[in-house]
């Protein structure tokens, strides 16, 4: 309990210094997060129409899943060198997996018949995709945003090793200085705000479903 | 062509690649405006591609259809399709919108103006039997399977098409709704003179609900004609053996009773105790009734329940 004291008496000294770890933490994630959707999510339906690139894309993407978010911050670091850009393009890759996969399961799982029916009513394929598909697909969209939104939060955590900020760098400054009050002022934040965008995203999610409770 | 012909196939057939052999053969139909018509075959009959050509979810590969007079491969497909409607077995219903919203969904693309729309679903909502109240705002999947089915109808009128086509629409409905849908679908096609390509494989269902009946087999119309002119005269071996047509009793099943019954006894002569029958009612149901009644006729009304004929065991014997 101690040392969570002295975070927070940490946190209320360097007050400047953590807003501004805060910020750039939470506009890191913000923005990888968005980027990723932007790509994600035309990919996976692109994917959902052609069979053939769907095998080479969702296999390329599988397994840079298996890759761990640090591996891919260092992978980075030779190419574009550090700091906040080069931290932004490797959570910007981590995030994309998840909605990626989600999309293109999501896209898929429509039923046949009702794309058949769709078309049957005259309805254009613009039509079919943004007031059919994609809201069908909206449930498995969202779980993987919730869980790309959630995996991107806690690695940004490791951007500071490539110097890209964020409230990384209070826990590797806490390691170096054997210092967990300083450590748990990163670490506390971090694990807050994964939580609570795991819990937001979860409600967007029950919102988007409503129709399955009913 | 007359004008009395709302579909027109000329010549129409269909190989999909790679198949071996036509699943339709060069095929020529007149469907007549605002008559029902069944197509009734076994699966893989062509019934189902016959079908799918008339909104072009098929292009045919030879031959020419044309609607209402006109040949729709100059039609753009949507612009076809949404005068068409489409009601498949699984309904298709988006089950993520309500049900009000699936109706809506033809007219809102066809930019009717929203109150119109609004009118128009209280309507659909009440011509299928449904309570425009209880039901708009649901979602599907809160409707028992018959009332889906009724809401596909609904849906597939939306926007008032002059031409139904319905893919096995009661396929995957118990009897006892299969049978309420039967008559609902036969009454409102009766109300709003639509026409109708409805596709089966249910000889009873062909039966009941077809003005006229296309039976098929391998790609190839066997026989286009009234139910009772196939009973009657079966065209070939196959729908010989299709309708049973040596086989006396289960043939009574076919037949309805406005079919064969002596009009010229229409007299209201109250005989208390004459069986009443409704002029739908096949010979079986009428057999039925002469054998458990003590009189030798039944008495037939029609819908407004005045009496309009009466079959005897000679008209029964002569179907």
């Amino acid at each position: 309990m101690d040392l969570v004291w002295g975070a927070f008496q940490y946190i209320m000294h360097n007050r400047a210094a953590f807003s501004e770890a805060m910020r750039t933490h939470l506009e890191l994630s913000g923005s990888a997060l968005l980027i990723g959707l932007l790509i994600s999510i035309p990919l996976g339906i692109i994917c959902a129409r052609h069979a053939r690139l769907s095998v080479m894309i969702m296999g390329m993407v599988n397994s840079l899943r298996v890759v761990p978010s640090l591996a891919i911050l260092i992978i980075v670091m030779p190419i574009l060198g550090t700091g906040y850009t080069p931290a932004l393009v490797a959570l910007t890759i981590l995030s994309c997996p998840p909605i990626l996969i989600n999309t293109f399961l999501g896209i898929k799982s429509v039923d046949h018949e009702v794309i058949e029916s769709a078309i049957g009513m005259g309805m254009d394929n613009r039509q079919i995709l943004f007031r059919i598909e994609l809201p069908l697909a909206l449930p498995l969209i969202l779980s993987g945003v919730r869980t790309a939104s959630v995996e991107v939060i806690s690695s940004a955590t490791l951007a500071a090793f490539i110097g890209g900020g964020g409230l990384g760098t209070f826990i590797i400054n806490g390691l170096g200085l054997y210092n967990f009050a300083v450590l748990l002022a990163g670490a506390i934040p971090v694990a807050l705000f994964a939580i609570c965008s795991e819990v937001v995203f979860g409600i967007i999610e029950k919102l988007a479903t409503k129709y399955r409770q009913a | 062509m007359t004008e009395t012909d709302a579909i027109v196939m000329e010549g129409i057939s269909k190989t999909f690649k790679k198949a071996q052999k036509p699943s339709l053969y060069p095929t020529d139909l007149r469907i007549e405006s605002g008559s029902f018509v069944t197509i009734l075959g076994a699966s893989g009959c062509g019934k189902t591609t016959l079908l799918k050509m008339v909104n072009r979810l098929y292009e045919p590969s030879s031959g020419k259809i044309l609607i209402n007079g006109q040949d729709i491969a100059r039609i753009a497909p949507t612009k076809l399709r949404r005068q068409i409607g489409y009601v498949i077995q699984q309904t298709g219903l988006f089950r993520h919108m309500t049900i009000e919203q699936n109706v809506a969904m033809v007219p809102g693309i066809l930019g009717w103006d929203k109150e119109k729309i609004n009118r128009r679903i209280d309507d659909l909502l009440n011509l299928v039997g449904l309570s425009p109240s209880e039901f708009r705002k649901r979602y599907p999947g809160q409707l028992s399977g018959g009332q889906q089915q009724r809401i596909g109808l609904a849906r597939a009128m939306a926007a008032d098409p002059s031409i139904m086509l319905m893919d096995e629409p009661f396929g995957a409905i118990d009897a006892i709704n299969r049978a309420a849908l039967q008559d609902e679908i036969l009454r409102i096609q009766k109300q709003l003179h639509k026409t109708i390509l409805f596709v089966t494989h249910d000889i009873m269902e062909a039966m009941k609900l077809g003005d006229k009946v296309i039976v098929m087999n391998e790609g190839k119309v066997q026989q286009f004609a009234r139910p009772l002119d196939i009973l009657r005269h079966p065209a070939n071996e196959f729908v010989r053996d299709l309708v049973h047509s040596d086989d006396r009793l289960q043939r009574l099943a076919f037949v309805r009773a406005k079919d064969v019954m002596n009009t010229e006894a229409a007299v209201p002569d109250p005989d208390k105790e004459a069986p009443e029958a409704p002029e739908n009612s096949t010979l079986h149901e009428i057999l039925m009734l002469l054998l458990g009644g003590r009189t030798d006729y039944v008495q037939i009304k029609d819908e407004k329940n005045n009496p309009v004929g009466r079959v005897t065991l000679k008209e029964i014997r002569r179907a």
